[in-house]
């Protein structure tokens, strides 16, 4: 048990043992309950769960209408437990059969399979997902590498993968996503994707109305994006905000995360989007000339 | 303005393991965070498999206020008002508790984009109390 941990390169202490199973036991479960069954604070349960989040443990997903983050523990996740013994092998085969969608597979070939993963597992393995995973696993096996006896469960495994993978192809892209989406809430005078001139210099605007290459930047260029993308004129609040963005930025290739942002500013969420409408992200990082932030799953 | 938890009971872990006198908890309520409890009114740490406990009073009631925000509904964002209580923050999360409307509302954030917004079920008067109490508890001597 301790090798395949090792390879797993996850360690998790009794509390949190105890959550991931509390979760998986009670899934799709918010970070409430959790806190409320394991007698824990929500600013701790947070701390564990974003950890879990960061680990590829468990992700979330928003409940359509009430919009509460339903947590699921994810297939590595279910590995883990059953690397420590902690799960029933018939839970621990419907977890992986809906997760990885194998819906035809006994819970005999699921087990066999999730112990081909675990034998087998390398860091940076995507078990997560099965497509990718049955990638990787088929390149080994080609490699004469696998340790794994059941040809025909692997041939089923792969056969699967491959049939989802045809049906990802089939679906194709959609069409709005083809066209690039409308950003709303915009002001915008300017189309993106677009490329203008502006103060005598060509800079081009990707389709979220980001500037495409971040060193085109400049206070000329952080008022055309201001006027033509956000609607606004710039004022010297404005530019406090543009300013110290920009230095972040500059400085450690990131914007700022918006507590700091607030905190070393002075200001509130009201300033925030009083000033920028549209949202920090949006907003104010057009305008300071920095890529689109990622973020949010 | 801004309040943390985590300060807060960064702060608290450390008074209850200066000031802590030996003891043995009847109950461990509410883990705060690692091995850091409460138990009634007592701050209780445990220290290799010792434990010290230190009255806190009404902090402890405090720090219940936000143990269990239940979300009620998600909300498009508002512009939250001060004051502000951080429940966690590091460099790539960000999840704060503010005001608009006479409502407290949470909003989780990555990095500088929001991901969500929900009005949750704490009730604004205490809410204040409580930011009020944390904020003296911060600031004052340890």
């Amino acid at each position: 048990m301790s090798g395949l941990l090792e390879r797993f390169d996850v360690r998790l202490d009794e509390r949190e043992l105890r959550i991931l199973l509390g979760i998986i036991g009670s899934e799709p479960t918010t970070a409430y309950k959790v806190a409320v069954d394991n007698r824990m604070h929500f600013s701790y349960v947070y701390k564990k769960l974003w950890s879990f989040e960061q680990e590829g443990l468990v992700a979330y997903f928003c409940e359509p209408g009430s919009g509460r983050k339903l947590y699921y523990v994810l297939p590595k996740g279910v590995l883990i437990l059953m690397a420590y013994e902690a799960l029933s092998p018939k839970m621990a085969a419907d977890k992986l059969r809906d997760r990885w969608n194998l819906k035809d597979f006994s819970d005999d070939e699921i087990l066999e399979l999730a112990h081909i993963f675990l034998n087998n597992y390398r860091p940076g393995t995507p078990v997560n997902d099965s497509v990718m995973s049955a990638y990787v696993l088929y390149t080994r096996y080609l490699a004469g590498e696998l340790n794994a006896r059941n040809r025909a469960l692997l041939n089923k495994f792969f056969r699967r993968a491959f049939e989802a993978l045809i049906g990802l192809i089939g679906e194709g892209v959609p069409a709005e996503m083809r066209t690039g989406h409308s950003v709303e809430g915009l002001h915008m005078t300017a189309s993106c994707p677009g490329t203008y001139r502006v103060a005598g210099r060509e800079i081009r605007l990707d389709e979220d109305c980001y500037l495409e290459n971040p060193s085109d930047w400049s206070r000329d260029v952080a008022v055309w994006i201001a006027e033509n993308v956000e609607g606004l004129s710039l004022t010297e609040e404005h530019w406090r905000l543009v300013d110290y963005v920009r230095a972040y930025w500059e400085k450690r290739g990131e914007c700022p995360p918006v507590g700091r942002l607030l905190k070393d500013l002075g200001i509130t969420f009201e300033d925030l989007y009083r000033l920028f409408p549209s949202g920090p992200a949006e907003g104010l990082c057009r305008v300071a000339g920095v890529p689109r932030p990622g973020g949010c799953p | 303005m801004f309040v943390s938890i985590q300060r807060a009971l960064d702060k608290l872990r450390a008074l209850v393991g200066s000031r802590g006198d030996a003891c043995t908890p009847d109950s461990l309520d509410l883990e705060l965070s690692n091995g850091l409890f409460l138990s009634g009114s007592v701050a209780v740490l445990a220290q290799g498999g010792a434990y010290r406990c230190l009255d806190v009073g009404g902090l402890a009631d405090v720090l219940r206020t936000f143990a269990y925000p239940q979300t009620i509904q998600q909300s498009a964002f508002k512009t939250l008002r001060p004051p502000y209580v951080e429940l966690y923050e590091d460099e790539r999360r960000y999840v704060v508790l503010g005001i608009y409307d006479d409502k407290v509302y949470m909003s989780e954030w990555s990095g500088i984009r929001l991901c969500c917004s929900w009005v949750v079920d704490i009730d604004v008067d205490r809410y204040r109390r409580s930011y009020e109490a944390l904020e003296r508890f911060l600031s004052g001597e340890p």
